[in-house]
């Protein structure tokens, strides 16, 4: 029983992380119908951004920060790491995708494959091929609720998370702003008509969802701390499969998914290790990636536009 | 049709049978043994290895120790009355890298110069892949001093050599063993960690993972037999596998509730590796849990990005630190007073080189060298001479008693027990700790 309430406690935290990466392609999905192959990668530039940042402040694991100290460099770290991920989403779209508004919807989807390829050998270049340890600027505490166990990483995650994820909610259904997005994912020509400036809100758009891949590239690099110039696929694939389950243009959808697959990764623990039917062979972590993806498909079967559905009641 | 199908497949049968039938007739005709005198009073004794671009620091000091041998026993007069040419070939192609056709075109040339006795060499798996079948047919020794893939000796599910692994009849395409080596194949690498962590460290739980690969499935299942003979525990008595991923905490976190003295990892370190023992930090039941692997884990990368927090990091490495071996200390000196730094694999060359030299004097008691570099006649009666030597060869070299099993594989499997440190400056990086051989 601990075990579980370990497992799920795991599952909460990765999945979190998950779901911020996955907000990003539902949002892009949500506004231009493009599905953003380089979010993954911009990802990764963001666990690159935080490691350049304690780099050039010459943290290292020796330096034992405190107090104000501490939060000012985890603020400077996180902020340098949302920043270069929004304005590199900016210019993405500026430069790959805009051009290509107008052209057959599989023209702006290549250039994101490009732009993604682009994006790993930067990494490949800055990071070499091989993973890179971020220095541990946060130390790791653990604290005992009962029979388990959290770390205040695996907290801050969680918490990050949730905030920016209400902070999003409420942009997009309570603000001007949001309230443009939403007339631009509806009918582009209508909401210029009505005087919003599509450009723009667009160009926010990723600068919003690539800057949640920075922030969620910090707090992976609290959490776990390795980053390598691949990661960004590893985790745009589950990340954008959670869009999916949820729902791709929702956002609590993509948050839903995420924490799905980061349960189902985590529970899938107990498979036994036997032959079918009654298990898999090397037992369920040998699949675990098959297993998200046939539960994937399973639910695409059943409910074609995801767990929530694409909000497009709107569009009525 | 079908006619015409069955004279191909008798023209591609028949063919090399009759061409095997004549070399079998070739190397039966006795060509006077007793005419010692008559041929050259040089011998030559070759390597092929990469000596130059991105593989020159390994290479060269690997080149080096043969280089020691062949100069040792000329002023020791090993072989009496005769002189012995060191005739070192470089396999690094236009690539700057180790070159599997490069490699083949060296030992074509050498197999060329009827002086050449044999070959220490080659220093790469898939440069093997390419020279054993050419050096097979002539024939000539090949001994590595660390080719590691069972697969170039042996076959069977066992050790994974099934499918597209299944080489040897390929490498060995007449059938008969002339390829040698010193290094421990891949499937030993499981057994002396497990070996070294229970006798020496005392462990006696152990949590083992794998990254469902070839070479990883097969340590992590070899570590689990061996830490089950020697009466270790192993929690839930099997490899866990698990594909490479973005979080292995499931595994970890279960891996944490059973209190695990180490955790062994079969794999790389860039399949699970570094991420494993990175997450194992995040769970405090690990935080001071020893981390184990084979050499594929066994990459400066690591030992950078893992540190020098947590529990200790051990890796096995094919091939023998002779600094850590007593009898190896006066090759050690005279090593460093001729080339100075010693490199990972220059004690297994060192020993590879006098085992040719050994065999190639057993060899000259039964028949005599060629008389001059185009003799390819009796080249050959030397070299086939030269490969029984080494098929029953014992021998005490500096890195313990070798001789070869049916497949050309060493009977003195000796690792080296690496471990993270401090190698200076606070930089971490994989340090030898001790030698362990395997039953």
């Amino acid at each position: 029983m601990a075990l579980f309430l370990q497992l799920l406690v795991v599952g909460v935290a990765t999945g979190a992380i998950y779901a911020l990466i996955a907000l990003g392609y539902t949002m892009v999905y949500g506004i231009i119908e493009l599905i953003n192959f380089a979010h993954g990668d911009i990802f990764m530039v963001g666990t690159l951004a935080s490691l350049s940042m304690l780099n050039l402040l010459g943290i290292t694991d020796a330096s034992h920060l405190a107090g104000w100290i501490l939060a000012g460099v985890l603020l400077l770290v996180c902020l340098s790491s949302i920043l270069v991920c929004a304005v590199l989403g900016v210019v993405i779209e500026r430069v790959a995708y805009r051009p290509l508004r107008n052209a057959p919807r599989l023209a702006p989807l290549i250039s994101a494959i490009g732009v993604s390829l682009v994006l790993e050998d930067i990494g490949k270049f800055t990071l070499g091929l091989t993973p890179v340890a971020t220095p541990a600027v946060l130390p790791r505490i653990p604290y005992f609720i009962g029979p388990i166990t959290i770390n205040n990483t695996d907290i801050l995650v969680i918490v990050v998370a949730l905030l920016l994820m209400v902070g999003l909610q409420w942009m997009v259904t309570r603000t001007r702003i949001g309230r443009a997005m939403r007339a631009v994912a509806q009918d582009r020509e209508a909401a210029a008509l009505m005087g919003v400036n599509v450009d723009r809100i667009i160009a926010l758009t990723f600068f919003i969802g690539a800057g949640l891949a920075g922030a969620a590239a910090f707090v992976y690099q609290l959490q776990i701390g390795v980053t390598e110039f691949d990661i960004g696929f590893r985790y745009g694939l589950i990340a954008f499969t959670a869009a999916v389950l949820g729902g791709i243009g929702n956002l609590l959808g993509a948050m839903l998914g995420g924490l799905v697959i980061g349960l189902v990764q985590s529970l899938v623990l107990y498979i036994p290790d036997r032959d079918l039917p009654f298990g898999l062979p090397g037992g369920g972590t040998a699949w675990s990636q098959a297993i998200v993806f046939a539960i994937l498909i399973l639910i695409l079967v059943f409910r074609p536009s995801g767990l929530l559905g694409q909000q497009t009641a709107e569009k009525v | 049709m079908r006619r015409l199908w069955l004279r191909i497949f008798v023209l591609a049968m028949g063919i090399p049978l009759m061409l095997a039938i004549l070399a079998a007739c070739g190397a039966g005709t006795p060509s006077n043994p007793g005419a010692a005198t008559t041929g050259s009073t040089t011998i030559k004794f070759a390597t092929d290895l990469p000596v130059s671009g991105g593989d020159a620091s390994i290479g060269k000091s690997t080149e080096d120790g043969a280089h020691l041998a062949v100069d040792e026993a000329n002023a020791n007069h090993v072989i009496q009355g005769y002189t012995l040419v060191f005739d070192p070939q470089d396999d690094v192609g236009v690539g700057g890298v180790h070159d599997p056709t490069k490699g083949a075109n060296n030992v074509t040339s050498l197999i060329g110069d009827a002086l050449v006795a044999g070959v220490v060499g080659p220093f790469n798996s898939n440069v093997a892949l390419t020279e054993m079948p050419i050096a097979n047919n002539a024939p000539i020794a090949l001994i590595s001093p660390s080719n590691t893939n069972p697969c170039l000796t042996k076959r069977g599910e066992s050790v994974g050599c099934t499918g597209a692994n299944d080489q040897v009849p390929k490498l060995r395409p007449t059938g008969s063993v002339t390829y040698f080596r010193l290094a421990a194949t891949d499937d030993h690498q499981g057994p002396a960690m497990a070996d070294y962590l229970f006798n020496t460290q005392h462990y006696k739980t152990a949590y083992v993972m794998d990254d469902t690969e070839t070479y990883g499935a097969g340590i992590a299942k070899y570590f689990v037999q061996e830490w089950t003979k020697l009466g270790g525990t192993v929690i839930d008595g099997k490899s866990h596998s698990v594909k490479s991923t973005t979080s292995y905490l499931n595994l970890l976190t279960a891996a944490g509730s059973a209190h695990p003295d180490v955790i062994y990892f079969g794999g790389n370190y860039s399949t699970g590796g570094t991420l494993i023992r990175k997450q194992m930090l995040t769970i405090p039941a690990l935080q001071q849990t020893a981390f184990a692997g084979g050499d594929g884990i066994a990459d400066t990368s690591f030992a950078k990005a893992v540190g020098l927090s947590g529990g200790p990091n051990y890796a096995t490495i094919a091939a023998p630190d002779a600094t850590k071996i007593p009898a190896a200390q006066s090759f050690v000196k005279d090593y460093q007073a001729k080339y100075g730094e010693l490199g990972p694999y220059s004690a297994a060359a060192f020993d590879a080189m006098n085992l040719l030299i050994q065999a190639t004097k057993a060899a000259l008691t039964k028949t005599h060298t060629p008389k001059d570099p185009s003799d390819a006649a009796q080249a050959q009666v030397l070299r086939q001479a030269v490969i029984d030597a080494l098929k029953g060869i014992s021998y005490n070299g500096i890195t313990g008693h070798i001789s070869f099993d049916s497949n050309g594989d060493t009977t003195n499997k000796i690792f080296t027990i690496y471990q993270v440190a401090d190698v200076g400056g606070g930089k971490p990086d994989w340090a030898p700790r001790t030698v362990v051989t395997v039953q």
